[in-house]
């Protein structure tokens, strides 16, 4: 699949290597002459490719991103075609949906065929659950056979929604550390209609990305998420370089950005460095938002937590305390989470999302993948939802 | 969910705000505190994630342009989707 002859840029190597602040004269400039620049950024990643190989006795590294966005920029811009031979750019758990356990949906599902109405954004709903209930396994398909169900683009709309019809409802809180300030502000802020509750299946990257790591082996660089990191912080990734010696770098999410995380990764790599470097500075800071770190801190507790396919992961899910307990669907309407040992594991026969979702395998690697699972028939969780990686290789195969 | 969206704040109430998104008022909880009316944002999952300097705006914007140019040139969306964008364009800046 890779062709390390495309796109490869006329190669004048001398001896040099970049450095920092030639980094960010060329993220300075970049937006302006685009074109040119890839070209010098992939120079640059040639040259310490080349300087490492040698250097270092090493053929193969592996770089890893934890955002689905940032797939999508690899893939849609085929970014691994323009890269050398040797250099992998591997996707890891990037998606919030594909991750969302089955149980989370089956209650979902249950409610909105209770008479509860469910908000859902666009993405989980037509998440498939493992077990069928009244035979439909999506809030999609419970829709068609009477379920309330309807989709938003944010809590503030479903806010409006109950407050109009007055019905209870329930907001299913799909998301990574982007989208929990909002719950736990309009908690705070007491602006949630009475009979108001959540699915409250919040995760959390850094663990996983530990434990992705922890299970494919080792890592030789890491692509961090800008959005999630306008949150919670550049810090927040210092132990991959401090605990697993890993060069980090926290990325924008176009091309130009992808390719430059790359070569500060590299020069990393051929210096013998390992730290975190944020190179979207446009969104992004070390210590993050402190203002939403803390409102996520007085509402949510940060418990263990289980991720489809996977298991369950230590301190990776968001969980209402105790005092907000009535807030809580699973407490209200007596539903139990499966604990540690009542897990099971909940895809669908034959789908290897949760080896995908950790870049153990490629999406190309399941016999399902463009045969019984597509875009339009998804079969799996990961080709899903926009961000999910199968359904990312899937749209645009064709780049690769 | 997850792509930031880019708009303008046009008012502000406490945590709250409003947001334009070229034509499209919809309404936002803020965890930037230093807001002012004017000012360009992401926006994620109606949540104000951060602010833009018009600079940054602008680059931004061009690359949701260059992915859309390549969308409908490939067939996938129709000439309409860049319009639509193109005037959102025009709107959110002065
Ligand atoms: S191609 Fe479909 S079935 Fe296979 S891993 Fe991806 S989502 Fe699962
Ligand atoms: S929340 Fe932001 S960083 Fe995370 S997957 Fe979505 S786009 Fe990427």
């Amino acid at each position: 699949m890779k062709n390390p002859e495309d796109g490869k840029i006329n190669d004048k190597t001398e001896n040099s290597s970049i450095n920092a602040s030639d980094l960010k004269t060329i993220t300075d400039k970049i937006f302006r002459t685009n074109q040119d620049l890839a070209s010098g950024v992939v120079k640059i990643i040639e040259t310490l490719w080349k300087n490492i190989k040698s250097k270092k006795n090493i053929e193969r590294i592996r770089i890893m991103n934890f955002c689905g966005t940032h797939e999508w920029t690899t893939t849609r811009y085929g970014l691994r075609s323009l890269l050398p031979e040797g250099i992998e750019l591997i996707a890891g758990p990037g998606c919030p949906v594909c991750i969302t356990p089955s149980y989370y949906v089956e209650v979902a599902i249950k409610l909105s065929l209770e008479g509860l109405r469910v908000y859902t954004y666009g993405d989980a709903y037509r998440l498939p659950a493992l077990k069928e209930i009244e035979g439909v396994r999506s809030l999609a398909e419970a829709k068609t056979i009477g379920g309330d169900v309807s989709v938003v683009y944010s809590l503030l709309n479903a806010i409006k929604d109950a407050q109009q019809n007055r019905k209870k409802s329930v907001f299913f809180a799909v998301g990574f550390e982007t989208t929990y300030p909002i719950y736990a502000l309009a908690i705070l802020k007491k602006i949630l209609p009475e009979n108001f509750t959540f699915i409250v299946s919040g995760r959390l990257t850094p663990p996983s990305a530990e434990y992705a790591i922890s299970k494919i082996g080792k890592i030789d660089g890491v692509i961090g998420p800008g959005h999630v990191s306008s949150i919670i912080g550049g810090k927040a990734w210092s132990f991959l370089p401090e605990k697993y010696n890993i060069p980090t770098v926290i990325s924008g999410f176009e091309p130009i950005d992808v390719l430059i995380s790359v070569a500060e990764i590299l020069r990393q790599i051929d210096e013998g460095d390992a730290r975190v470097v944020i190179e979207y500075t446009r969104a992004t800071s070390w210590d993050g938002n402190e203002l939403a770190k803390k409102v996520i801190r007085e509402v949510f507790d940060v418990v263990d937590a289980a991720w489809r396919g996977i298991g369950f992961i230590p301190n990776s899910g968001y969980k209402l305390k105790e005092e907000n307990s009535k807030l809580d669907a699973f407490d209200v309407y007596g539903f139990k989470e499966p604990n540690f040992n009542e897990w099971r594991y909940d895809l669908l026969p034959g789908c290897k999302c949760g080896e995908v979702i950790l870049g153990k395998i490629k999406p190309t690697n399941c016999p399902l993948f463009l045969t019984k699972c597509t875009p339009t028939t998804p079969y799996g969780p990961c080709m899903v939802s926009t961000e999910g990686t199968c359904s990312i290789w899937a749209r645009f195969s064709r780049l690769r | 969910m997850c792509l930031g969206t880019y708009g303008r704040v046009v008012k502000i109430q406490e945590y709250k705000c409003w947001i334009d998104f070229g034509g499209v008022i919809e309404e936002a909880i803020s965890v930037v505190e230093d807001l002012s009316i004017g000012d360009y944002v992401i926006v994620h999952a109606g949540v104000v994630i951060s602010k833009l300097s018009k600079e940054e705006f602008l680059d931004s914007f061009k690359y949701l342009y260059e992915i859309k140019r390549k969308l409908v040139e490939e067939g996938e969306q129709s000439k309409e989707e860049l319009k639509k964008l193109e005037s959102i364009f025009k709107l959110l800046i002065d």
